[in-house]
Order: structure tokens, then C-alpha cells, then sequence
């Protein structure tokens, strides 16, 4: 039953793997035609992430060939499982290196959809200028989920805060910069990380709050 | 006023779809059936001269542009990706 279930799984992102590149080849077509940047990134996009969907379904192969999985559900007690199986598993490993490509996959889609979204009264953005905006927004919503964190579940110190805080900070300068595009931005966003663990070695009370 | 937001391959698709349903015309009635700046569609028009989908002649004193064979060919292909840049969040 749990051969079928993988099979059915697998057969799934096969399918989704063919309809990624179907659709990145569709739009690279098309660019050769009337030479619009953001196809070609959006079909990058789309493409990596057929790469993505492609490691993890590898490794499903690879399980379904070799047997169930060992992490398959029921197979062993939980406790077992977190502590024999779960830095080990080949399926796991693959999902998490196919993570990284997703998430090159997600900001190429959003530095695309913004290469193509411009006013149509402005000049384009250079590419390089909407990555660097694209990048300290990522960088930012990874930043404020961890802050959040800290602030609401781990109650974590006023100079935790702080020193996350001046790493948002900075990416918020950054992000500033497709609005204004000037050396200043970048080095100010820069001087901000650069702040930040300057903080960690500040003298303090032990378990301020 | 809300700004609209439009790729240029949209751009391109719309320049290109009046063309076919109008036939020939001058630059300032393609602007205005395309809703676009005049001196932006100019920019357009030229780029798609180059690419070979548009081409222009001169009668009476006037500039009128049309679509080229390739010019159909890639109207056609790009209303296809239509949809699907629709699906992915972009603006047509």
C-alpha cells in the first residue's frame, strides 16, 4: 500500500516537473521572438524549480526501487525514528537540498515579476538593482519571522531584539534602493549589518529583559 | 489615479493585436487604441522593427506601421503565453 502511495506520489511530480518545463519552453519561445527580459527569468524560475522537483523525485525513485522509505509512517515508533533516522533518511536530505533550489527558484519568480512590472512611464530598473532590492526583501521577511519569534515566543532579550533589529534594519535600507538608487543606500545597509555584531560584545546586564 | 502596471511583453502583445485588427496605422492611433505614451510606443515600435514583426511604409506624408508575417507568427505564440503569465501573477 505504501509502494502505491509513493508510486501515486511520484507520478505526480513527474507530471509536475513536465508541466514546469513545458512552460518555461513555452515562454523562452516566445522571447526569442520580442526579446522581453522577464520570460527569460520567469523561465529560469520555472525551470529551476523543475530541477527542484526533480531532485526530490529522484529520491522518491530511488525509495520506491530500493522499498518503503524508512521513515514511512508506522514503520517505527516516533521516538525511533527521531533519533536513528531522521539526519539519515535519503528522501529528507533530498527535499532539503531541493529547498535551496526552490527558494533560488521563488526569488528569480519575484525579481522577474518585478523586471515586468514596472510603471510604463519609467525607465527599467537594471537587473542587477531590482536582484539586490529582490534579495534584502528576502532577506528582511527571514529576518522579522525570526525576530517575531524571538519577541513573542522566546521572550528573548532586549539586546537579542536589538541586534536583529539593526540586521532587519539594514535590509529595509537595502530594499529602499530601487526607489533610490544611490551608493549611499548600499553602504548604509551595509553599516548596519556591520553594527549589528558590534551589539553582541556591549556590556550589559545579564538577563535583561 | 491607480497606476497600471504592464509588462512589455503585454505591451508588445497589445501593439501587436491592434495591428492586426486595425490593419495599417499611424503611430499616434496605435498609441491611442494601445493606451500608451506616444514617445513609449515609439520606443516599442522601433524595437519591433528591428525584431523584424512590424515593418512601415510611407503614403501621402504619413508613417503607417503593420504586422509582419513573423510578426502574426509571435502574436500568436505570445496570446498563448498570455494565460499562463496571468497565472503566474503577471499583468497583461
Amino acid at each position: 500500500m505504501e509502494g502505491v502511495t509513493y508510486a501515486l506520489v511520484l507520478g505526480v511530480g513527474v507530471v509536475g516537473i513536465a508541466a514546469s518545463l513545458v512552460a518555461a519552453l513555452r515562454l523562452l519561445n516566445v522571447n526569442r521572438l520580442i526579446g522581453d527580459r522577464g520570460l527569460t527569468l520567469e523561465a529560469v524560475s520555472l525551470a529551476l524549480y523543475a530541477v527542484a522537483l526533480a531532485v526530490e523525485a529522484a529520491s522518491l525513485a530511488a525509495s520506491l526501487v530500493s522499498g518503503p522509505p524508512s521513515w514511512a509512517p508506522g514503520r517505527f515508533h516516533r521516538e525511533v525514528f527521531m533519533r536513528h533516522e531522521l539526519s539519515g533518511t535519503p528522501l529528507l536530505q533530498a527535499s532539503l537540498l531541493a529547498g535551496y533550489i526552490y527558494v533560488v527558484a521563488y526569488a528569480v519568480h519575484a525579481v522577474s515579476l518585478y523586471t515586468s512590472m514596472n510603471p510604463e512611464k519609467q525607465p527599467l530598473l537594471p537587473v542587477l538593482a531590482v536582484i539586490y532590492t529582490d534579495y534584502n526583501i528576502i532577506a528582511l521577511m527571514l529576518v522579522a519571522v525570526t525576530l517575531y519569534m524571538l519577541v513573542a515566543v522566546y521572550k528573548a532579550s532586549r539586546q537579542a531584539v536589538s541586534y536583529h533589529s539593526l540586521i532587519a534594519a539594514s535590509h529595509v535600507v537595502g530594499a529602499v534602493y530601487a526607489a533610490l538608487p544611490s551608493t549611499l543606500v548600499i553602504l548604509a545597509s551595509f553599516a548596519l549589518r556591520g553594527i549589528a555584531p558590534i551589539l553582541l560584545h556591549l556590556p550589559g546586564r545579564r538577563g535583561t529583559p | 489615479m491607480r497606476r497600471r502596471y504592464r509588462s512589455s511583453a503585454g505591451i508588445i502583445h497589445d501593439i501587436l493585436e491592434v495591428l492586426l485588427r486595425e490593419g495599417e496605422l499611424p503611430a499616434t492611433r496605435i498609441a491611442q487604441y494601445a493606451n500608451l505614451p506616444y514617445d513609449r510606443l515609439k520606443a516599442m515600435l522601433e524595437k519591433l522593427e528591428e525584431e523584424g514583426l512590424v515593418e512601415r511604409r510611407e503614403e501621402e506624408g504619413k508613417t503607417l506601421y503593420r504586422v509582419t508575417r513573423k510578426g502574426a507568427e509571435a502574436y500568436q505564440k505570445l496570446h498563448a503565453v498570455k494565460v499562463l503569465m496571468e497565472r503566474l501573477g503577471y499583468k497583461f
